[in-house]
């Protein structure tokens, strides 16, 4: 079925200056009839996604991969175009959302999950999971700034790994770190995405890109440069680089 | 999978619907602000044993002084009088706390709004929830006060509740309004700031509005005298007017008016506020 439907979506923002972050001077500028500039960072995408799709996002840093995927969170408002989705978003933008570090594994549980929208049933299945998944024995019940940056990765993947949702947007690949760990993972990975109906992820690793997805929106200016079969768009969009790489060289030689 | 319900995301939502979905979300979510207020509680006061009843014996301390060195100054007896401000200081630093905390309701959780869906609602409460924990605490110590002066709680004690609930109302509808519009305007936290110090002397906390040097309409003009009133006069054994707690409900109701019209004006803005 369809999960999700972007229709002619655009997505811009001012570009505020110090002043019009003062009450005061921006009212003196709104008198003065002065405007503040707006840059587009989505222009006019669309696109439909089925269950079980799996897109990536390519292009150049500020192509407005970041925007796009905060659209499809629900967080930035479109200011054209409609956007349906059906079922739950669950967005993991910002690893590690809400663990505080003065506090245990075990008590680190509920408001990262929370925040993601997990209900009090998934919390409490979620919570043996992840003890047993990040097999940190004693250090569970153990404030999380003891921890070593494996550990505290283990949890992070833990507790990302351990909420089902719809359509689930990623700014990052998931992964434990830990190298001892990549088996493991691996399994709860694969488990854990056979249960989500779409994949959207961001990331400049073309190659992780083509492992994952079918899919792929390549994305320049804020505009849909191209979009389909995983491995056609990328290749066009590695020539591409190619091209620019050697113009540029071209350029700098004469 | 769960239940797959439509959702549409337009360029303008209905208003009336996004009102509804704030209040609800207040609701539903209470584990969220009541699990970040805690926290912010525990980190503000990590490491130490007594906690928050650091501020607690540091606003005693003040009330003391203050009580015994401005009781000469008045003329007025020692008893009564630090049992006036110690109630006085006590919902002031709950109100002031609430105004100028709720300034920073939305700034305080930058990192949330840009990577998960939570509602300003939840946000401020989360930060009137932090605030109340802080009441609590205090509320203790100013009771120890109260009877050390010799007051005994009456039957009037019973109406603190209900003037606490009625404050954290009036408060929140503030942080509604006050969080989403200083993350677009970050003065206006110091505009609040400097009203809220203002007011402390212009509202009958230190001096006692009876004490006939003041024109009465400087008070009763004062919609902070009654929404300290609420909560003092209880405490100190005497009932609250009628007109303390219609002065404080409509100044609620305003405030709510208010905090509904900011949802709508900033729900689809905050994220280029940011």
């Amino acid at each position: 079925m369809v999960r999700l439907e972007l229709k002619n979506v655009s997505f811009e923002y001012p570009l505020f200056e110090v002043t019009d972050r003062s009450l005061k001077m921006s009212i003196m500028r709104r008198l003065n009839g002065a405007t503040v500039p707006s840059i587009c960072a989505i222009q006019n995408v669309s696109f439909r996604l089925l269950d079980g799709d799996r897109l990536g996002l390519v292009g150049r840093n500020g192509a407005g991969k970041s925007s796009l995927l905060r659209v499809l969170a629900g967080l930035a408002h479109p200011n054209q175009g409609t956007y349906h989705y059906h079922g739950r978003v669950v967005p993991l933008i910002e690893k590690g959302l809400g663990i505080n570090p003065e506090l245990s594994a075990a008590d680190n549980v509920e408001l990262p999950l929370r925040l993601l929208g997990a209900s009090s049933n998934e919390i409490d299945q979620a919570r043996d999971g992840i003890r047993e998944f990040s097999e940190l024995g004693e250090f569970f019940d153990l404030p999380v700034r003891r921890y070593s940056e494996g550990m505290k990765a283990r949890l992070s993947f833990a507790l990302s790994t351990s909420l089902v949702s719809d359509v689930l947007i990623l700014d990052e690949w998931l992964s434990a770190g830990d190298r001892a760990f990549v088996q493991k993972a691996e399994k709860r990975l694969v488990d854990f995405l056979e249960q989500i109906g779409v994949v959207v992820l961001a990331s400049h690793d073309l190659e992780l890109l083509r492992n994952v997805c079918n899919k792929v929106l390549w994305l320049e200016k804020g505009e849909t440069r191209m979009m389909g079969d995983a491995d056609e768009v990328i290749n066009a969009y590695i020539m591409s680089q190619d091209r620019g790489a050697s113009s540029s060289a071209e350029d700098q030689a004469a | 999978m769960a239940a797959a319900e439509l959702n549409t995301v337009q360029t303008k939502p209905s208003a009336l619907r996004h009102v509804a979905h704030e209040i609800t979300d207040t609701l539903n979510q209470w584990r969220v602000w009541f699990l970040m207020g805690n926290q912010d509680i525990l980190m503000r006061y990590r490491r130490s044993r007594l906690g928050p009843f650091w501020i607690s014996l540091s606003m005693a301390s003040t009330v003391i002084g203050i009580g015994v060195l401005y009781s000469g100054i008045f003329e007025a007896e020692v008893g009564p009088y630090l049992a006036f401000i110690g109630a006085g200081f006590l919902i002031w630093a709950f109100i002031g706390g609430g105004l100028v905390e709720g300034c920073g309701a939305l700034i305080e959780a930058e990192q949330h709004i840009r990577s998960v869906r939570v509602s300003t609602s939840v946000l401020c409460a989360r930060i009137i929830w932090r605030n109340t924990i802080i009441f609590l605490h205090n509320f203790v110590l100013i009771s120890l006060i109260l009877m050390f002066v010799g007051l005994r709680p009456g039957p009037e004690a019973f109406l603190i509740l209900p003037g606490v609930a009625l404050l954290a109302m009036f408060l929140f509808a503030c942080a509604n309004v006050l969080g989403p519009l200083t993350l677009k305007y970050r003065d206006i936290a110091q505009i609040v700031s400097s009203l809220t110090q203002f007011m402390f002397f212009l509202t009958p906390i230190l001096w006692m509005p009876d004490q006939g040097r003041v024109p009465s309409a400087w008070v009763l003009y004062n919609p902070f005298f009654h929404l300290i009133e609420l909560v003092r006069a209880p405490m100190l054994g005497q009932l609250p007017t009628v007109m303390n707690w219609s002065v404080s409900a409509g100044c609620t109701l305003i405030a709510g008016l208010l905090a509904c019209w900011t949802w709508v004006y900033s729900r689809n803005r905050i994220f280029v506020w940011l």
